[in-house]
């Protein structure tokens, strides 16, 4: 990694170390991989294969690939045929998932790409009500504990409806 | 606790507001042939690059996250990677503390181990501080909380005097009140310019830090072309800041009224 030199990262990441590059010479830090037991990410489609498109946008592939398992959520699942990747989309093989599963709208109140975007209103609410451990945990009730998947999903649609973000 | 924001900044402008004043200046620092970045988090000196992009550099090549403009297959991983390799010429960073010899400090305020506020954090800044020809920072407020003798934490260096092959680092500084400029040898900020309307009294009062020279000129404003411009940006602007749009609008709106 370059840029850590001269930083307070120096100071409080002893798992930063500084090497000399053995090809130029230069010193230069280096910052160990992260190894997560678990990764699970959102995707967009799966084929029936378990081969998954997901968002290229953010580092949810790199997640799955660095993982030692990983779970994969899909919006649905498409036949082999007509398996693409648009843009702003990226294969995933099935080689390196454990398990898929169809989750609808499984990124709620966050945005799917080219499905949905960011559920504005829900987030917004979320913030206030999270300012207080009241607040945060009437939150939890009125829309995670207790709550079947056709509940939440009934939920979630009608605030992406009423948004105006549906796909 | 106050702050000077944008909103309260002692600025004389005339059919402007104070950020498109401030994208104006940031369109300033595009150059064309270069390869331009922008973040997250960055509204402003998105405005200021979608102007440059229309009018002084439009050989250019922009990688501007989330706005569409610009397809990259891998997002921000593609803006880190591009950095690394020593191909980009200039990106913007701003800071929740911002020191006399150019550090930034993204990551706590008071001691690292008990913070009185715990920042987001540096999120690939230091890199691209230290491997992007030019940075140039921009802060939406201007006090002496901001600009400080030495950072509670360095996120990003500014000067790295034993690490010879550095390849770029901070030039220049937006703030509400003036432009700074870094000296790369003596390794600190200089005062530029005053915005329209500042004094250099006023821009010292709001600085942790010496602000030296007491001369110097006064900000350039946008012409009437330029802000006509800045507007017809306002679109794309949208695309990445919905709410920071709409609120710019306003604030166009009630200039005319």
């Amino acid at each position: 990694m370059l840029g850590f030199a001269d930083s307070d990262y120096e100071k409080v990441r002893a798992d930063f170390r500084q090497v000399e590059d053995p090809y130029t010479g230069w010193k230069i830090f280096v910052v160990p991989p992260i190894v997560p037991d678990w990764a699970v990410i959102h995707a967009i489609r799966a084929d029936e294969n378990g081969n998954v498109v997901c968002s290229a946008l953010e580092s949810d592939r790199l997640a799955v690939l660095a993982a030692k398992r990983a779970v994969v959520t899909v919006e649905e699942i498409v036949p082999a045929g007509e398996f693409v990747a648009r843009p702003g989309e990226v294969f995933l093989s099935a080689l390196h998932i454990d398990l898929v599963v169809i989750a609808p709208r499984g990124a709620h109140p966050g945005a799917c790409v080219n499905a949905y975007g960011i559920d504005r209103g829900h987030i917004e609410k979320y913030l206030s009500a999270s300012k207080t451990e009241e607040g945060f945990s009437a939150w939890l009730s009125e829309t995670v504990l207790g709550k079947t998947e056709e509940e939440y999903l009934a939920f979630a649609f009608q605030e992406l409806n009423l948004a105006g973000k549906g796909a | 606790m106050r702050e000077r924001g944008h909103e309260a900044m002692p600025l004389l402008l005339s059919g402007c507001t104070p950020d498109e004043f401030l994208a104006y200046r940031i369109s300033r620092e595009v150059r064309d042939f270069e390869r331009t970045a922008v973040g997250t988090l960055s509204p402003v000196p998105l405005l200021g690059v979608l102007h440059a992009q229309a009018s002084h550099a439009r050989h250019g090549k922009f990688l501007l996250l989330g706005s569409g403009e610009t397809p990259v297959t891998e997002g921000s991983k593609e803006l880190f990677d591009l950095a690394q390799r020593g191909k980009l010429d200039l990106f913007f960073l701003s800071g929740a503390q911002i020191d006399r010899k150019g550090n930034l400090n993204l990551t706590c305020i008071g001691p690292y181990d008990a913070p009185k506020v715990r920042l987001p954090g540096g999120a690939g800044s230091a890199m691209l501080y230290y491997m992007t020809r030019r940075v140039v920072l921009f802060t939406l407020a201007h006090s002496p909380r901001i600009f400080v003798e030495r950072c509670d934490f360095v996120t990003s260096a500014a000067s790295t005097p034993q690490y010879p092959w550095r390849r770029g680092g901070p030039t220049r500084l937006v703030t509400p009140l003036c432009t700074m400029e870094y000296d790369a040898r003596g390794q600190e900020w200089r005062l530029l310019s005053l915005h329209p309307g500042v004094t250099y009294e006023e821009a010292r009062r709001e600085t942790g830090f010496p602000l030296l020279p007491e001369s110097v000129p006064v900000t350039e404003t946008p012409s009437a072309d330029d802000v006509a411009l800045l507007r017809a940006r306002i679109p794309v602007l949208r695309n990445s800041y919905p709410v920071f749009a709409q609120a710019l609008e306003t604030r166009i709106g009630s200039l005319s009224s």
